[in-house]
Order: structure tokens, then C-alpha cells, then sequence
């Protein structure tokens, strides 16, 4: 049943993704076929040249707007909307549904970024050949320095990838909470999430103040730089994950329980 | 077994009743009605069937199981409100419930969207709203499930789709499934209901077969129910 | 479509009565095989619940017979069915008495209007 469930999430959002990742690209290749044509001095040619930077520009930042936008409206319209009437009885897990819609939004975040690196390769090839040399120095210098940093990189990614559903989650909690209010859930689904990201703001602080005053003591430093290294590494992974665990807990308790459709 | 059974069946909203330990038994092969006015707690009792509420009290089974991922299979539910999304086309939506529902059958889809001269493929955004209740209608009767709850299913549709509705009802009868119809609109319903259930501000007022009403109280359901619901 | 029972009344009580009709008249002669449950609900528009409960009182009081895997027959009966159609015939006469009676028509003066009717037509 989740794969039917992702089999249609990834329909209906790919529809505006797709279309919009093509138009990216073409714009970021127009641009680029503008860009070597040698500007002869008239002020005339270099305009398509900046025109078509700056559209490219503006399609990147709306790709993220719209992978923002189609995270909050999937999980509030479809599930919690009139939509919902239909989703909630489908013979399917409350679980399901909620990873269904997870997993592709953070599909679209992922492969949003993929294309906006894309393109902007498109736009500026030598810029990002020099790029691309320096990341492979950064990954040399990242990798290959023995197990346990090879380790602690993937975590850290993994770490990256587990922020990315932390945001997600967040809107998801802030808009399953906000039907605890019979009005105006728009208004109370925005404002737990700031609530949410606040509380998450604050005891990230305080987890940083103790990680420091960790790196100043006396027993962490007596472990070897490889296990500090790893230790390091799992703290942040194992903090990103029960941050989402718990919005996830709350996400499925409201929705199961206390679901209220209008 | 019961299809449904609930026992002591209590939901409140902050300080509102909206059910008030409701117990009835509905036996398979029945079309039942829930009567009542608006308010009185239809839609809250069908949404606790269908798993869509939880209540504050007290318990309901389907089939001997609480409601869940498993009832859902047996149970079809047409809300009073449209819930189709807004890109598919009818073939497209009709698609998705026979992925998703083994008990559909496109055959009596298709063949329901011809009786009532309905295109597959629209788009559903360009519908009306008396034609998505007719689609809606379509793709709830077009599943063979145990149970059926039908929530107002001819409040806002012209009198012939009326009757085509009543007559489905009638026509998808099977001894082993049940249909439970909420409506205000009793006269236009009556002669097809086995049993009556009146719900009057979350209390089940009466409960039996309509002809024992019809006899005890020499009057119709409708005629009945004016007197119950007296304003 | 026949929606035109009148819910005032039983609805079974209604359905024997145009089942008993049908036999009387010989739409439904004797011995004969009566449609289904199912279909003569559909063709009613009732609950075939309450088909069943009418179609079973007949059965009880022996006009109709099941038989077991064929369906249900008309009683052989043709004394029955006689009985029957002289016993609904005095209802609607008494009927059409009473309301005679109600315009101030005496039974006597009542049948002769009848014959003078029937000459017209």
C-alpha cells in the first residue's frame, strides 16, 4: 500500500516539479548558448546574457519556494482538507501515509538541489570545473583518512539528509497540531511551527553549549582523534534523528488519534 | 456476526455532546436510515464507523473489529462534502480506487457513468457540484463492501439522480452487506428502509423495523418523525 | 420506477396487496412461476427485505409455494385464488358503498347507476 500511496504522491507532485526542472534546464542552456556569443561592444547583446542569468536565478529560488510550498500544501491540503475524507479512508496505515508524503518530499528537496547545482554547471562551466577540482580535493581531504573519518563523513551526510526530514516533519507536526483549534488552522498551523522550530532552536543551544564544554574535558580528550571523530559524528546524526523521531510520534498520534477532519 | 455493533458510543467536542452513549446493532442484509436534524449527530457517528473521529467513549466494531486499515477494505463512506482532488480526470480517479480497493469493480463504474451520461474523461476540477456527488456516489456504490455508510447521499441532486440512487441501492442488495443511509429528507427514502434509527441530539430515540413503525404508529416514517423532531 | 406506496402504511402490507392483484386478475395465473425476490423489488423499487416478508406471508396464507431450488409458483388453487378475488371485489364494494352513502346514494340507487355507466361506456 505505501508504494501505491508513493506511486501516486510522486503523480501528483511531479506534475509541477518536472515541467519545472525542464524549463530550468532550458532556460540555464538558452542562457548559456547567449552567453558565447561574443558581445561586439553594443550594449544590445549583452542584455539576453543578464536577462537570462537572472531568470535562471529567479527559477532556482522559485524551485524552492515551490518544494516549500507543495510540502505544506500536500500534507494540509490532501490529508487534513476535504482531500482527507478520501486519503483517511482509504485501507491504508496512518504510518503509510505519512512516510508516503515524507519520503517524496524530501525526494523533491534532494533532487531540486541536484537540478539547481545543474543548472547553475550549465550557466558557468569554468566556474564549476574549478569547483568541481576543489571538491575533489575536499573529498580527498573528507575521505581517506582511515576508517573512522571515512565514517564520520557519511554520517555527517546521512546527518544532512536527516535535517532535511527534521524540516519537513516540522510542518507536518505544525499542521497536525493545528487541529486541535476548530478556527482559523492556517493561522495556529504556522504559528506551531514556530513554536516547533523555536523549542528546536533552544535545545539545539543547549546541546552545543554541552557539546563545548565536552571538547574542553578532560576524559574527551584522552580518546584517540578517530573515535572523537566518530563519536562526533554519531551525537549529530543521533540528534537529527530524535528530533524527527519525536515530530514523527507527534504527527502520527495527532492524526491517529485525534483527528478532526473539518 | 453484526456488521456494526457499537456500545455506549460517546463523543464530545470541548463541552458538546455529540453522541451520547449510542448503542445499536446493525445485522448484514439491511438498509437502515439515520434520521435525524441537522446536528443531531449523524455525520459524527459515521465518521467514528469509518475511523475518521475517535470517540470519547465507548466502543464500535465492524465485523467483530474496531475501526482501522482492515475495516476501511470492508467499509464504503460517502461524505456529505466532495473529497475528489482537482487534477485527475474520472478514469483517472476511477483507476485509483481500483488500485487501491480489491472490492471494486469498473465494470459497474463504467457502466453507472453511462446510466448517468457522465464522460471518463473529464477532469474532475470541471465538474459541478451535482455531478462530483454523482462521481462520488459512483465510485462508493461501485465497491462490493460489508458495509456502506451513506452520509445525506441525495441532499443536493435533482430528483431523477435521486431515484437512479435509491434504485442502486436497491439494485447492489446483497444479504451479506448492509447500507446505512443518514438523511433529513425522509419521505423521498422511506420505502426503501428496512430499519429506522431516529438520533435526536446524539440520543438514538428509536430504533426498529420501519413497517413496525408504520403499523405501531399508523403513521409514515416521515410523518413520525415531524412529531419526534417537533420544533 | 413506482414510488407511489403510501408510507402511511405498512409497505408489505401494500406489496401483498398488488401481488394478490396480479394473481386475481391472471397476470400471475395459477401454477405459475412469479419473478424473483430481487427482481420484483427492483421493479417496485422497494427493499428486498420487505419484498421477501410480503411474497412469505402469502406463502403463508397458501397462495404462493416455494419450491426449493426453482423459485416460488402461484397455488394450484383455482378455488383459492376465487375466494380471493371475490373477497377483494366485496372490499372495493363496500368501499364504494360507504362512500355512496357519504354523497347521500343509497346501495340500491348505486347499482343502477352503475349499469347506466357501464351502457355509456
Amino acid at each position: 500500500m505505501l508504494g501505491k500511496l508513493l506511486k501516486y504522491e510522486f503523480r501528483s507532485t511531479g506534475r509541477v516539479f518536472l515541467p519545472f526542472y525542464g524549463a530550468l534546464v532550458v532556460v540555464a542552456i538558452v542562457t548559456r548558448i547567449l552567453n558565447s556569443v561574443k558581445p561586439s561592444g553594443r550594449v544590445g547583446l549583452i542584455a539576453p546574457q543578464l536577462i537570462g542569468i537572472v531568470v535562471t536565478a529567479l527559477m532556482l529560488g522559485a524551485v524552492c519556494v515551490i518544494a516549500i510550498i507543495l510540502t505544506i500544501q500536500r500534507f494540509n491540503r490532501n490529508l487534513l482538507g476535504d482531500e482527507g475524507y478520501l486519503m483517511f479512508t482509504l485501507p491504508v496505515g496512518t504510518d503509510s501515509l505519512i512516510w508516503s508524503k515524507l519520503i517524496v518530499s524530501v525526494v523533491w528537496f534532494l533532487l531540486s538541489a541536484v537540478f539547481g547545482l545543474f543548472a547553475i554547471a550549465i550557466l558557468t562551466p569554468n566556474l564549476t570545473r574549478e569547483i568541481l577540482k576543489g571538491i575533489g580535493v575536499l573529498f580527498r581531504d573528507l575521505f581517506g583518512h582511515g576508517a573512522a573519518r571515512d565514517f564520520s563523513t557519511v554520517i555527517y551526510l546521512l546527518s544532512g539528509v536527516l535535517s532535511v526530514v527534521w524540516a519537513v516533519l516540522s510542518v507536518y507536526t505544525a499542521g497536525s497540531l493545528a487541529m486541535l483549534v476548530n478556527r482559523r488552522r492556517g493561522l495556529a498551523a504556522f504559528g506551531f511551527w514556530i513554536g516547533i522550530t523555536t523549542v528546536a532552536q533552544i535545545i539545539g543551544t543547549l546541546l552545543l553549549t554541552w557539546a563545548t564544554h565536552i571538547d574542553y574535558s578532560a576524559w574527551w580528550n584522552e580518546l584517540s582523534y578517530g573515535t572523537r571523530e566518530v563519536l562526533g559524528s554519531l551525537a549529530v546524526c543521533a540528534t537529527a534523528l530524535v528530533g524527527s523521531a519525536a515530530l514523527y510520534i507527534i504527527t502520527r498520534v495527532m492524526l491517529k488519534r485525534r483527528l478532526n477532519l473539518e | 456476526m453484526a456488521i456494526l455493533e457499537c456500545s455506549g458510543l460517546t463523543k464530545r467536542y470541548g463541552t458538546r455532546l455529540a453522541l451520547d452513549r449510542v448503542s445499536l446493532t446493525i445485522e448484514p442484509g439491511r438498509i437502515v436510515g439515520l434520521l435525524g436534524p441537522n446536528g443531531s449527530g449523524k455525520t459524527t457517528f459515521l465518521k467514528i464507523c469509518n475511523g475518521l473521529l475517535t470517540p470519547s467513549n465507548g466502543t464500535v466494531l465492524i465485523d467483530g473489529v474496531a475501526p482501522g486499515a482492515a475495516t476501511k477494505s470492508c467499509v464504503s463512506f460517502l461524505p456529505e462534502r466532495t473529497y475528489l482532488n482537482d487534477w485527475m480526470t474520472v478514469a483517472q480517479i476511477i483507476d485509483f480506487f481500483s488500485d487501491f480497493y480489491p472490492d471494486f469493480s469498473r465494470e459497474k463504474a463504467y457502466s453507472m457513468l453511462g446510466s448517468l451520461n457522465l464522460s471518463s474523461r473529464d477532469r474532475l476540477k470541471t465538474l459541478s457540484k451535482g455531478t462530483k456527488e454523482k462521481v462520488q456516489l459512483i465510485l462508493v456504490m461501485a465497491r462490493q463492501a460489508k458495509l456502506y455508510l451513506l452520509d445525506e447521499p441525495i441532499g443536493g441532486v435533482d430528483p431523477a439522480a435521486r431515484d437512479y440512487i435509491l434504485n442502486t441501492i436497491i439494485k447492489n442488495y446483497n444479504p451479506e452487506a448492509s447500507v446505512v443511509l443518514s438523511t433529513h429528507l425522509i419521505a423521498d427514502i422511506e420505502t426503501i428502509l428496512d430499519d429506522v434509527i431516529f438520533l435526536k441530539d446524539g440520543t438514538v430515540t428509536h430504533a426498529a423495523a420501519a413497517d413496525e413503525l408504520r403499523e405501531k404508529n399508523n403513521m409514515s416514517i416521515d410523518g413520525l418523525f415531524r412529531e419526534v423532531f417537533k420544533c | 420506477m413506482e414510488f407511489s406506496f403510501d408510507a402511511d402504511r405498512p409497505i408489505y402490507i401494500q406489496l401483498k396487496e398488488r401481488v394478490k392483484i396480479k394473481i386475481v386478475s391472471g397476470e400471475y395465473p395459477p401454477g405459475s412461476q412469479i419473478p424473483t425476490v430481487r427482481e420484483l423489488a427492483e421493479q417496485s423499487s422497494v427493499n428486498p427485505n420487505t419484498m421477501q416478508k410480503a411474497l412469505s406471508e402469502l406463502e403463508r396464507d397458501g397462495l404462493l409455494f416455494a419450491q426449493r431450488t426453482s423459485g416460488r409458483f402461484v397455488t394450484e388453487d383455482a378455488g383459492l385464488v376465487e375466494n380471493l378475488k371475490k373477497e377483494l371485489a366485496g372490499t372495493e364494494i363496500s368501499r364504494f358503498l360507504k362512500v355512496m352513502a357519504s354523497i347521500g346514494i343509497p346501495p340500491d340507487e348505486a347499482a343502477g347507476l352503475i349499469t347506466a355507466t357501464k351502457e355509456e361506456e
